[in-house]
């Protein structure tokens, strides 16, 4: 028992995954078909793109609420500057204005001491007022269809959001395991005060985390701009509970420093697949987001128990 | 052994509010020495390494390193220099690898420098791990390690910079004899390569077999330094103790065994902590608790106090079997606790003094079973106890921490007393107070004692265990070593059997 | 000692802030806007605006203790929403009296249900309640099927409309509302027991207090307050919206409290400076307004002086020594 509660951890959001993937194929017929799995990972991929984000920034201890007004915010850059200066830079420009916040973000956090939770809290709300002041309360729409296919449009069969999804994934990946950045954002973490002690550039290392998690929103916002054709400074309100569901889920631990990056791809599917199932009951949207609130307390839950059970095991005398 | 001098310290002295904590001391080391640092807490010990490691710097004096006049002004300037300290609490990363942490902002990359070599990285901490010949897989997560491995890992790490000079504070407060035993073998590779160690430690056998050389510190100063082979146990122990000042209040003691037993604790054990005590509390007597850092007296005494969980064991109130699981399980049978870091877990800050004294009782002093304070009978309950205890401040409602130490000591004893308790336990009763509030505090404990008040304390400082107690039970290592009465209470018996002496004889040898 | 003088006339300064910052920079707000737009000067519009405080000012009562508590409950907007939307709609079956009675006790409920999850959970408080937040707001939308739910209520609207000796009803509930509170924190032992637990947990515990009895209730309390926050706001607009009412509530709230001088890491707080900064925040969002600025420049305003005002506070702890946020 105490050996699997250890593995849960990692392997956790794989077993949901499994069971989750044989329920629905039980429940519906379609669902075996390849298009419809080739759709319900695209339309995970924004959850699990923002998740590499949030992910990176809970390893490091901290979080970021921010996220979904910057994807507006994103969004209304987009559909003003295309006409401007054409769709690449564009979307260039934009995820340079996104970093950028996320670097806000971050010297306020690392600089003025502020707690994330603030810091985030408040940009969330000045970021959408940025977005509502620039889009001057309306929402834009984008004439150039080319813009369509960043969002809608398919490669060999596959949707794209799904390839950018997995050359994120590889990145983030290579990142986090790999580089002695990514280590860093780990020990950070982990134990921040060794971290210090030991000579990592703490507060720097806090402020890209930031700037890269604000990236990821804007590389999200564009894809959803990219499919609707229209800047919308209110949109996806909410988000930043997916992206924290997808991360707590996929086994992330809020503690920090061990940051599980297949589990919160597998999350941001598996909060897809859940989707598909509501859609198949025929339940409206609104259900969406009351099922991820679920989702996340059911995660906290069991996470709650698990260190509940170890502890009192260790009281015990118990190895554990 | 070579005789090139690697450090010195001239008249270093360093001044926290209240207390000198590093008074004048001189000290010096050679090139492959191993020199042990001993004292009683508060002796210095602590603020000597962290100067030496950059995270405090020194009021006055020099620090001579490799010949030159050095200060440390970060923790990172002291590594590069070539000194590594590992600390009690050990600065590892738990989630990142063994080769991660010893190579921690130096690692070796590749593909232009990007990624992390791992085939490297762990080749390399092999090979310094292979130095201290010990059996770790480098790409294991220091989470996995027992403490033993991981202070090896610590080792490692310092080896790793070419340090020239490494100080460890209790190593092995935590390890078993066997870890014991290849921790010294390391050192004593250490030592062959020309690497100095300074080594701290309660534990003299410790000292005497590893050491070239023993300082011995009290109260901030160096008493002396002594050549190991040289000297005896008894010796530095003196050195250490001093002439013991007698100035505290004594006063009349009986014999415990005159009076009734008020708490009966048996085969009592915490995991990991304490291992099977039994003994027997008598009714308005001052039971004095001892022993060095893993005896597991703090963890006993918090326990008995319902903080902590027990494994097993039981207790006995008045004859009667008792379980305390919660703090308020003890406060209803009569429990008062005072912790022995005030500023964290003794005081409420942000608070004043009179709610400070009150909050424990104040559902008690309402209207309405709950719902008003009456404000008389809150002043009336906190006249009594601050004039009981003759707390000093300038008005009720002032915020506590604006109060000195003594004064803060006194509330919080306060707060147990306005419970009308039975049993008392204070840990570290005169902690960071200055002399003459000692000796206020100690002749309240000695009333509350004659009032029928048993009382159960632990202390660090040697006097106040000397001289206050009726009796005194020594811990080590979670077992109860030995027991002592106001007969045959004896300095340095304590020191002695607290460090693991078999007491009766302390000539040198060893539990 | 020089450098100790120093500390001493800025710490001074500080000590004064504490003590009259808030109704001061009240009144200069008060002076600026109502030189700068005509609309402001008139009696009125003065006494309509102190009624809108009150959406934010009861809510900051039970935000305050929340915070002095050491936590956060962000699910407050939601929550308002939730309970406001249902308990109107109850309005054509049980009338006026009831609805309300329901709202104010559901919504008690709900944060009683808040702090089961943040004591037995051992999460925490911000991202339990972060998904709370979002169930509460899904629930409100479910329920209406997104629509809004008018209000014709007599009562009710009364509440957050009315007046009494031409004082708006809705201040005269603040004021008992932060009267109450003020006697729970002051004059209560469990007001004692808030501000210890939130000081410091452990010693709080040592000494005998039930840390999850208080929180949870702490949590009901800012339930309680939501609830009654809901009915005013509701009444004021005139409707129940699922998805607009609320939103960033928790946001001004918090601001409404930080500003107030209450420290966000737990301990004694200032209730009153909640009350001014609830007014001071109404005024700003307002006078904005009268003033033809853009309403989105609320938002970006309100965020401003939120930062603005941690920062301050810490800023202020640090001078006169006391313990950070």
């Amino acid at each position: 028992m105490i050996k699997f509660l250890k593995l849960y951890e990692k392997i956790g959001i794989f077993i949901f995954f499994v069971l989750g993937s044989i329920f629905l194929s039980i429940a519906s017929p379609n669902f075996l078909r390849g298009d419809t799995i080739l759709n319900i990972v695209a339309q995970g991929t924004y959850g699990a793109v923002v998740g590499f984000g949030m992910t990176l920034a809970i390893t490091s201890g901290g979080f970021d609420l921010s996220v979904d007004a910057v994807m507006a915010l994103t969004s209304v850059f987009i559909s003003i500057l295309i006409p401007l200066i054409g769709i690449p830079f564009a979307i260039l420009i934009s995820l340079i204005v996104a970093s950028f916040v996320g670097m806000v973000n971050g010297l306020i956090i690392t600089k003025l001491r502020v707690s994330p939770l603030i810091t985030t809290l408040a940009m969330m709300t000045i970021i959408r007022g940025v977005a509502l002041i620039v889009a001057g309360g309306k929402q834009i729409v984008i004439q150039q269809k080319l813009f369509m296919e960043v969002g809608t449009g398919k490669t060999l069969g596959v949707p794209n959001p799904i390839y950018i999804m997995i050359v994120l994934f590889a990145v983030f990946y290579f990142l986090l395991y790999h580089t002695a950045f990514g280590r860093h954002v780990s020990a950070v973490g982990s134990n921040e005060s060794a971290a210090k002690i030991s000579g990592l550039k703490v507060d720097l290392i806090k402020i890209f985390v930031f700037v890269i998690v604000s990236f990821t929103a804007g590389v999200a916002g564009t894809i959803r701009t990219s499919q609707t054709l229209i800047g919308i400074p209110t949109m996806s309100p909410g988000f930043v509970l997916v992206a924290i569901t997808v991360t707590i889920l996929g086994g992330t631990s809020l503690a920090g420093g061990r940051g599980n990056l297949w589990g919160t791809l597998f999350a941001g599917v598996f909060i897809s697949m859940i989707y598909y199932g509501l859609n198949l009951i025929g339940v409206q949207i609104f259900y969406q987001m009351l099922s991820v609130g679920i989702v996340l307390l059911f995660a906290l839950f069991i996470d709650g128990v698990r260190s509940r059970y170890l502890e009192t095991m260790r009281a015990k005398g118990i190895k554990v | 052994m070579h005789d090139r001098e690697l450090l010195r310290l001239e008249n270093v002295t360093k001044i926290f509010p209240g207390v000198v904590a590093v008074d004048g001391v001189d000290f010096d080391m050679n090139r492959g020495e191993v020199h042990a640092l001993v004292g009683e807490n508060g002796a210095g010990k602590s603020t000597l390494i962290k100067i030496l490691g950059g995270i405090y710097q020194p009021d006055s004096g020099r620090i001579i390193f490799e010949d030159q006049d050095v200060v440390f002004y970060s923790t990172h300037q002291s590594q590069e220099s070539g000194i590594s300290v590992i600390y009690q609490e050990f600065n590892l990363i738990p989630d990142l690898s063994v080769a991660e942490n010893i190579f921690i902002g130096r690692e070796p990359k590749r593909i232009l420098n990007r990624f992390i070599n791992w085939k490297k990285i762990n080749s390399d901490a092999q090979v310094v791990l292979d130095r201290l010949d010990v059996q770790i897989d480098p790409s294991e997560f220091i989470s996995e390690l027992p403490v033993a491995e991981r202070q090896m890992v610590e080792i490692a790490k310092a080896l790793s910079i070419e340090s020239k000079l490494i100080i460890m504070d209790e190593p092995t407060a935590t390890l078993t004899e066997k870890e014991v035993r290849k921790l010294f073998e390391i050192i004593d590779g250490l030592r062959n390569e020309g690497v100095s160690i300074i080594y701290i430690s309660h534990r003299l056998e410790e000292a005497f077999e590893l050491s070239d050389r023993i300082t011995v510190l009290r109260d901030g100063k160096k008493i002396g330094t002594r050549i190991s082979a040289n000297t005896t146990e008894g010796e530095i122990i003196e050195m250490m103790v001093g002439k013991v000042v007698k100035s505290y209040f004594s006063g009349e003691r009986r014999a415990s065994e005159e009076r009734d037993v008020i708490m009966e604790v048996k085969n009592y054990s915490i995991a990991d902590h304490v291992d099977d005590v039994s003994f027997k509390l008598y009714k308005g007597e001052i039971l004095g608790f001892a022993g060095i850092l893993g005896s597991g007296v703090h963890h006993l005494l918090k326990s008995l106090y319902g903080a902590i969980p027990r494994k097993s064991g039981e207790i006995f109130f008045e004859g009667k079997p008792v379980r305390i699981d919660t703090v308020r399980d003890s406060i209803r049978l009569g429990f008062g606790y005072v912790t022995e870091d005030r500023k964290n877990t003794g005081i409420l800050p942000d608070m004043s003094v009179l709610h400070n004294v009150t909050i424990i009782i104040i559902k008690m002093l309402t209207f309405f079973r709950g719902l008003f304070i009456k404000d008389a009978r809150e002043k009336e309950s906190f006249e009594r106890i601050r004039g009981r205890l003759n707390i000093r401040f300038t008005e009720p409602g002032q915020k506590i921490i604006y109060l000195s130490g003594g004064n803060q000591q006194k509330v919080v004893i306060g707060r147990t007393l306005i419970t009308d308790c039975r049993v008392l336990i204070l840990q570290e009763p005169t902690r960071g107070i200055d002399v003459g509030a000692k000796a206020e505090i100690h002749r309240i404990m000695r009333e509350l004692a004659n009032q029928g008040i048993s009382i159960i304390m632990t202390s660090s400082e040697l006097p106040e265990l000397v001289n206050l107690p009726d009796r005194c039970i020594v811990l080590y290592k979670g077992h109860i070593a030995a027991e002592f009465t106001k007969d045959t209470m004896d300095e340095e018996k304590l020191v002695a059997a607290q460090i693991g002496q078999k007491v009766g004889d302390i000539s040198g040898e060893s539990l | 000692m020089e450098r100790t003088r120093g500390m001493g006339i800025r710490a001074r300064i500080a000590r004064r802030w504490e003590n009259f910052g808030l109704p001061l920079l009240f009144f200069v707000l008060l002076v600026i806007f109502s030189t700068l737009s005509p609309p402001f000067r008139s009696a009125y519009s003065l006494i309509s605006n102190f009624r809108f405080s009150s959406f934010i000012g009861i809510g900051a009562i039970g935000m305050a203790f929340c915070i002095m508590n050491g936590d956060f409950d962000i699910s407050v907007g939601s929550m308002l929403s939730l309970v406001a939307a249902m308990g109107s709609s109850f309005l054509p079956k049980i009338g006026g009296v009831s609805a309300v009675l329901f709202t104010i006790l559901f919504s008690t409920f709900l944060g009683f249900v808040n702090g089961v999850f943040v004591t037995k959970l051992r999460i925490p408080a911000f991202i339990t309640t972060l998904g709370m937040m979002f169930i509460y707001r899904s629930l409100a939308y479910i329920y209406t099927n997104n629509t809004p739910v008018y209000i014709e209520n007599p009562f009710w609207l009364f509440l957050g409309n009315g007046s009494v000796l031409g004082v708006p009803f809705a201040i005269i509930l603040m004021l008992i509302c932060y009267v109450v509170a003020f006697l729970l924190l002051r004059r209560s032992p469990f007001g004692r027991y808030v501000i210890a637990v939130g000081t410091n947990r452990e010693t709080a515990m040592l000494s005998g207090i039930n840390v999850d009895r208080t929180k949870i209730t702490v949590f009901a309390l800012v339930g309680l307050f939501v609830g009654i926050a809901s009915v005013v706001i509701s009444a004021n607009l005139g409707s129940a919206n699922p998805g607009m009412l609320g939103q960033g509530y928790e946001f001004q709230v918090i601001t409404a409290v930080v500003l107030g001088g209450t420290a966000l890491g737990g301990g004694d707080g200032n209730l009153w400076g909640a009350f001014f900064a609830a007014m001071i925040l109404t005024y700003l969002k307002n006078g904005l307004g009268l003033m033809q600025v853009d309403s989105y420049w609320q938002f970006v305003a309100v965020g401003l002086v939120l930062i603005f005002a941690v920062a301050l506070n810490r800023l202020k702890f640090t001078l006169l020594g006391q313990r950070q946020a």
